[in-house]
């Protein structure tokens, strides 16, 4: 597939600070890209630099098959911009606010009440269409704020935390509306610190530490290349009885941990722990109230990698609850 | 390709500029320092002291073009820069200088408007009577404009809060309101403090306005019009440098 973004050894130095160290990487026309990174890993520099607003200290950017650093203009022209902060301005109503935005990439009045007209609509904020901005839900400002980042219907649109703040409705109807967007065309490229969001949404995300890109590629081999292994987390009616030497035993299992009632057993192979673990349980007239599948988040890729987690453990982990 | 395109420019001039003046001209800011401050400093400094109504209007004009267009700047460029609206304006392809220019243009108008009413109010009631009203309005709006850049060009500085700007560029303009010839005239004024005064943008603005209301003035014209017109663009061209040097360092 062609590529949309493609950047060759950026290098930015903050005078003697290296915020980025020769990065290099791509993204792919269509996809919804995911861009991570601890706080001060280089995460928003690559994105303000992508976003014309930062100068690079050297290395080379091609979007939208321009040169950025010889055609910032025909670059700018096919971006679009939604920033962490909702910001549309509060005294200009949602028509105003689109207006002004379509008028600053130079189209034509016709073209921008007709796109006007498109996003609205699509937004679900025709009934706003008058409303100053100040009179908006959090949701709704967050919805029009992306809307005016696609007034200019870019090719590539920055998108920073879409989805922070907002409840649990919003968010889901944000995430709908920037998978539509993307099926219509728009390569999405995501700033998060929310990896349930990354995960949810991107077909590939990149994970940037100490300004060096560490990991890329899809969510789901990400979590297949870590390092943690999988586990059976099984809870017992008898657990203080147990002896936990005999679970350390059974084959395949590479430790036992205990918490609270439940007994988490490490592994690389859960298929063929099932019917062990179900076997013992018979054998020594336990019951196994519930078993599940622990197998690595994309939270664990992260910790693996960056080495700075929010938590560790199970509870960062997702289950696949299999009641026995 | 429309960066360089001039129709464009001319249309991201005045979209920037009319957009500023609908969200920002009643905030409290601006009407603190770009309204209330030369008026309480003109009554301050006028009321009681048994002023012709020409010398007065001189006065007042002085001080509102240089406060008002000047707080228009540094009101809106940190705000903007904090509510990453500039960033958003930045990452369309409006040229630089037409950004720069939009901002300027709206402390052009706040300026020009709040010092041309005052005149139209002391000609219909105080039976004003001005030397060269075409003088007078050339000379309010030139001098509206470069206190307007001068603004710009303090908030160029990357800055996310105004207070940031406003209190050096405060240290900086209330000595130049002593030395300028509004309080004291020029002519009244030692040798080594006139010479002194000569560094300050207002002292031209101070002797066409005087030239266009009672009709005397220190210098000609031609420098007046002259050192104006060249601060202007030394202050665009400061402030298009710190623009770019803030794409350089980040802010």
């Amino acid at each position: 597939m062609k590529n949309i973004v493609e950047v060759e050894n950026l290098t930015k130095y903050y005078k003697k600070f290296r915020a980025l160290n020769s990065v290099s990487f791509s993204v792919e026309e269509g996809e919804i890209f995911g861009f991570l990174g601890p706080n001060g890993a280089g995460k928003s520099t690559t994105v303000r630099i992508l976003n014309t607003l930062l100068l690079p200290t050297s290395g080379r950017v091609f979007m939208a098959g321009h040169d950025l650093g010889k055609e910032p203009y025909e670059v700018k022209a096919r971006i679009g911009l939604v920033p962490e902060i909702s910001n549309p301005y509060l005294e200009l109503s949602c028509y105003e606010n689109l207006l002004f935005t379509g008028r600053l990439f130079g189209m034509k009045n016709r073209d921008i009440r007709s796109e006007i007209d498109n996003l609205l609509d699509f937004f679900e904020l025709e009934s706003k269409r008058n409303v100053k901005a100040e009179f908006l839900s959090k949701g709704l400002r967050r919805r029009l704020t992306i809307a005016m980042g696609l007034i200019n219907r870019p090719k590539l649109l920055f998108l920073d935390e879409p989805v922070s703040g907002l409840d649990i409705q919003s968010a889901r109807l944000i995430k709908r509306l920037i998978r539509e967007a993307n099926e219509k065309g728009t390569t999405i490229f995501i700033t998060t610190h929310q990896l349930n969001v990354a995960n949810d949404l991107c077909d590939r995300i990149a994970i940037i530490q100490d300004g060096e890109i560490k990991a890329l590629d899809s969510p789901d081999r990400l979590k297949k290349a870590a390092k943690q292994s999988q586990a059976v987390e099984i809870h017992l009616d008898k657990l203080k009885d147990v002896d936990i030497k005999e679970l350390k035993s059974l084959k395949t299992v590479e430790r036992v941990d205990v918490n609270k009632g439940k007994a988490k057993l490490f592994t690389e192979h859960p298929e063929i722990l099932y019917p062990l673990l179900i076997s013992w349980a018979e054998k020594n007239n336990i019951r196994i109230e519930i078993m599940n599948t622990l197998s690595p988040t994309l939270e664990d890729v992260f910790i693996e990698i960056t080495g700075k987690g929010f938590k560790k453990g199970p509870e960062g982990q997702k289950k696949r609850h299999k009641k026995v | 390709m429309k960066g360089k395109n001039i129709l464009y420019w001319l249309r991201s001039v005045m979209v920037i500029a009319v957009k500023d003046i609908k969200v920002y001209y009643m905030t409290p800011s601006m009407i603190m320092f770009g309204f209330l401050i030369p008026f309480f400093l003109f009554f301050s400094f006028t009321v009681g002291r048994h002023l012709s109504i020409q010398s007065s209007i001189v006065r007042l004009i002085s001080m509102t073009v240089f406060f008002t267009s000047s707080s228009a700047g540094q009101v809106i460029l940190p705000m903007e820069r904090r509510m990453k609206t500039l960033d958003r304006i930045l990452a369309t392809p409006v040229p630089l200088s037409a950004l720069i220019i939009g901002k300027s243009f709206v402390g052009l108008f706040f300026g020009f408007t709040v010092s041309i009413l005052p005149v139209i109010f002391a000609l219909l009631f105080f039976k004003l009577t001005v030397s060269g009203i075409g003088l007078l309005l050339i000379g309010i709006f030139l001098s509206s404009w470069v206190f307007s850049m001068m603004g710009v060009f303090f908030s160029s500085f990357p800055v996310q809060k105004p207070g940031s700007v406003m209190m050096p560029s405060t240290l900086l303009r209330w000595p130049l309101l002593f030395i300028s010839g509004i309080f004291i005239p020029l002519t009244a004024m030692s040798p080594l403090l006139r010479g002194v005064s000569y560094i300050s943008p207002l002292t031209y603005t101070v002797d066409i306005l005087n030239l266009s209301v009672t009709g005397s003035s220190i210098q000609s014209l031609f420098i007046n019009f002259g050192v104006l017109i060249i601060l202007n663009v030394i202050f665009y061209i400061f402030a298009v440098k710190l623009f770019i040097r803030g794409k350089v360092l980040g802010y």
